[in-house]
């Protein structure tokens, strides 16, 4: 069975512009995608963000916790988990959410794009789902007399790819070129999707029946991966009493962002700098997860970078334009723990990936207190000074 | 599961079959006994000094490939609680002491038998066999000739476990001068930076002493370099406190330990913190301002760690910081 809803009419970019634009749930339009010229759908879509008003880093910060603050009104308790998404779209790259059914993670996704402005579609993810179901696929207009491509859902700003770990590897890596280079190859035409593009898909734990294990090359594809998690007892009812407050369903949020806002956003984090021991902290934990003993497979190259690029999304959020060994340390996890592989034993010992990338950045030694040119001029040798300790045999 | 396959199942079967034969040799056919009870149940190499040789030999080569093969399964697992590890470390040195000590109590039990190493003659076995009563009937002997083998074993065990106890205690012993050494090792030079012995005097003199190199930074031309000789001060007196940074620490690690061990209060190593990490990792400009602040922060933080760590010491560093900190528009 599939399920495909298209996007919201709330969530078009002419709409988005006004604050107080009231975008329904993803179920209000159920009218199909109709069938164009790609190609100029998606260049008006990437026209209508051609030209986003640049923001510095602090006015970025400042708008995205506008759209925290409007998103918690309707995912209640999981400050945490918004804050790893919204660095995960601030970063441009797609989000993994993996979790038990029932936690609000299709709420999550689509809070999102209503109080970002972004169109919305939403795919649920079945065994029999196809990848042209994904992508779209050409069909013969009677009227013209021509072969049409009629776009599939990833032709949109948000895509929320729901229990993505039920479809078949084939379907699963329909995703990928989408994913990483933000685009689409069917019958020889590379298509353009819209700007920004953002996945957020959601995946059953594996130990469920009915579920394939995303290959490696698919999980590295995500920027990071949040895990939702229970709500304490206090919440939990504070959400219960909220829900019979409302006396409706869901909250309906405002729209306050754009599509080109959001690249303006992402633009911003060009203008947060890293130090030089940041990078080498970086490096150095990611060398740690290829030398560790009970990783298997170590985390790519593509992990550094989207270590370096959430720690730069999670200082915009914070206000700063420059990264501190806070921001990584608080990213390893999310950011590292899907892309590398454990040996098969531990799984006996039920340690996860999420333990071991912790322990991991316990042990990896952050950036010293004083920078590398004052440790070698002769500062250690003043009182209350520090050096490293020598290296033991 | 691995299974073992080829040149591997070669070796493990021959070596079965060779202590099998050898295990034959040494016992006496329906006596069922071990070589380590000579009187009853000796076989035709029992008292072969060649065997027994060639039984600690085995006993030590077994005992190490053992020992490795363990050391190298169980060094990459990190265990998930101190009681598995501290089991990991006691297998793995159970079983490099087993490798010494049994063939040591190998030799000496052969060494402390009655015939020593020569194979036992017809003349120091009891008069049985010559006189008649059969093996079965050794109960039946008369007390004399069995009274100085009974003698002779009671002496040889307590030899045996005399040697057995004082090598588990020289082990014993040797463990703990490991131990006791690595963790003075991990005392002198551990996992979090290593302050540079100042004046050992006393703790309010170090504590002074860092306060005063953090002022005297302030003093200088470079107010990057000042505001973090100044957060390096705080991390020092944080470690005359007992809160060291360790070296995977954030600078909000070190401050939520010190905050959350009652060290710190209030809002000044947070400013601290803050102001360093901009100096460290920004290219702001940094001015007075920041140097006002960081020295503020500075007196506000060694007042706090001085009333926690010697409440009377508190009016002398409280002036002492007072008087001797110049105006950061004086530089």
């Amino acid at each position: 069975m599939t399920t495909i809803q298209p996007a919201q009419p709330a969530a078009q970019p002419s709409s988005a512009q006004a604050p107080s634009a009231q975008p329904s749930s993803a179920q209000a339009t159920s009218a199909p995608a109709p069938a164009t010229k790609v190609p100029a759908q998606a260049s008006a879509a990437r026209s209508a963000a051609a030209s986003p008003a640049a923001l510095t880093p602090r006015e970025a910060g400042e708008r995205a916790r506008q759209v925290l603050t409007e998103i918690e009104r309707a995912v209640v308790g999981k400050p945490d988990s918004l804050e790893l998404v919204m660095l995960g779209v601030l970063a441009g790259g797609h989000i993994l959410i993996e979790d038990l059914p029932g936690l609000g993670k299709t709420l999550l996704a689509r809070s999102f794009a209503t109080a970002l402005g972004l169109d919305f579609r939403r795919v649920q993810f079945t065994p029999d789902l196809l990848p042209s179901d994904v992508s779209g696929a050409p069909f013969y207009d009677q009227r013209s007399g021509e072969m049409v491509f009629r776009p599939g859902p990833l032709f949109t700003h948000l895509l929320l790819a729901d229990e993505i770990n039920r479809t078949p590897p084939k379907t699963q890596a329909a995703l990928l070129e989408a994913m990483a280079e933000a685009q689409v190859s069917v019958d020889g035409v590379t298509r353009r999707l819209p700007e920004p593009f953002v996945v957020i898909a959601t995946a059953n734990p594996i130990e469920y029946e009915g579920t394939y294990s995303l290959p490696e090359a698919q999980l590295d594809r995500f920027l990071l991966r949040v895990r939702m998690g229970y709500l304490p007892p206090r919440d939990e009812a504070s959400m219960l009493r909220i829900r019979l407050d409302r006396a409706a369903p869901e909250a309906v949020l405002n729209t306050l962002s754009t599509p080109a806002e959001v690249l303006a956003m992402r633009s911003s984090l060009e203008s947060v700098e890293v130090d030089d021991d940041l990078i080498a902290y970086v490096v150095a934990l990611i060398g740690a997860t290829r030398a560790h003993p009970q990783i298997q497979v170590g985390a790519s190259p593509r992990g550094g970078l989207a270590l370096v690029q959430l720690a730069r999304a999670r200082a915009v959020l914070d206000g700063r334009d420059y990264v501190t060994p806070e921001d990584v340390k608080a990213l390893v996890v999310p950011a590292l723990a899907h892309r590398v592989t454990l040996r098969p034993e531990l799984w006996v010992r039920q340690i996860n990936a999420d333990d071991v990338i912790a322990e991991l950045a316990r042990s990896v030694p952050a950036p010293q207190t004083l920078p590398e040119d004052k440790r070698s001029d002769g500062a250690e040798d003043r009182p209350g000074a520090f050096r490293r300790p020598a290296a033991r045999p | 599961m691995a299974r073992i396959t080829g040149r591997p199942v070669l070796l493990l079967a021959t070596a079965a079959i060779g202590g099998l034969v050898l295990a034959a040799g040494a016992l006496r056919a329906g006596g069922g006994r071990s070589v380590l009870d000579p009187p009853d149940g000796s076989g035709p190499l029992s008292y072969h000094g060649g065997y027994l040789l060639l039984l600690a030999l085995a006993c030590v080569v077994g005992g190490a490939l053992l020992a490795a093969r363990y050391r190298r399964a169980v060094q990459h697992i990190d265990s998930p609680d101190p009681v598995a590890e501290r089991l990991k470390d006691a297998a793995l040195l159970l079983l490099t002491a087993a490798t010494a000590v049994v063939p040591v109590a190998v030799l000496l039990s052969h060494r402390s038998s009655p015939a020593g190493t020569e194979p036992r003659t017809d003349q120091s076995l009891p008069t049985e066999t010559a006189s008649g009563p059969p093996v079965t009937e050794a109960p039946t002997q008369p007390p004399s000739s069995t009274g100085q083998a009974t003698a002779g074993s009671s002496f040889d065990l307590f030899h045996l476990l005399l040697v057995v106890g004082a090598v588990l205690a020289a082990v014993v012993v040797v463990v703990a001068l490991v131990r006791w050494l690595r963790w003075y090792l991990a005392g002198k030079a551990g996992p979090g930076l290593q302050l540079i012995p100042g004046n050992p005097d006393s703790a309010e003199s170090a504590l002074a002493g860092a306060v005063d190199s953090g002022r005297r930074a302030l003093h200088g031309e470079d107010a990057r370099a000042a505001v973090i000789a100044c957060y390096a001060a705080m991390e020092t007196t944080l470690a005359r406190s007992g809160i060291a940074r360790l070296e995977s620490d954030s600078p909000t690690d070190l401050l939520h330990r010190a905050v959350a061990g009652g060290t710190l209060t209030g809002t000044a190593a947070g400013d601290l913190t803050q102001l360093f990490r901009e100096a460290r990792y920004s290219s702001h400009p940094m001015d007075d301002g920041h140097l006002r602040r960081a020295g503020t922060a500075l007196d506000t933080i060694a007042a706090q760690l001085a009333a926690v760590e010697a409440p009377e010491a508190v009016p002398a560093v409280g002036v002492a910081t007072t008087g001797d900190r110049a105006p950061a528009g004086d530089r």
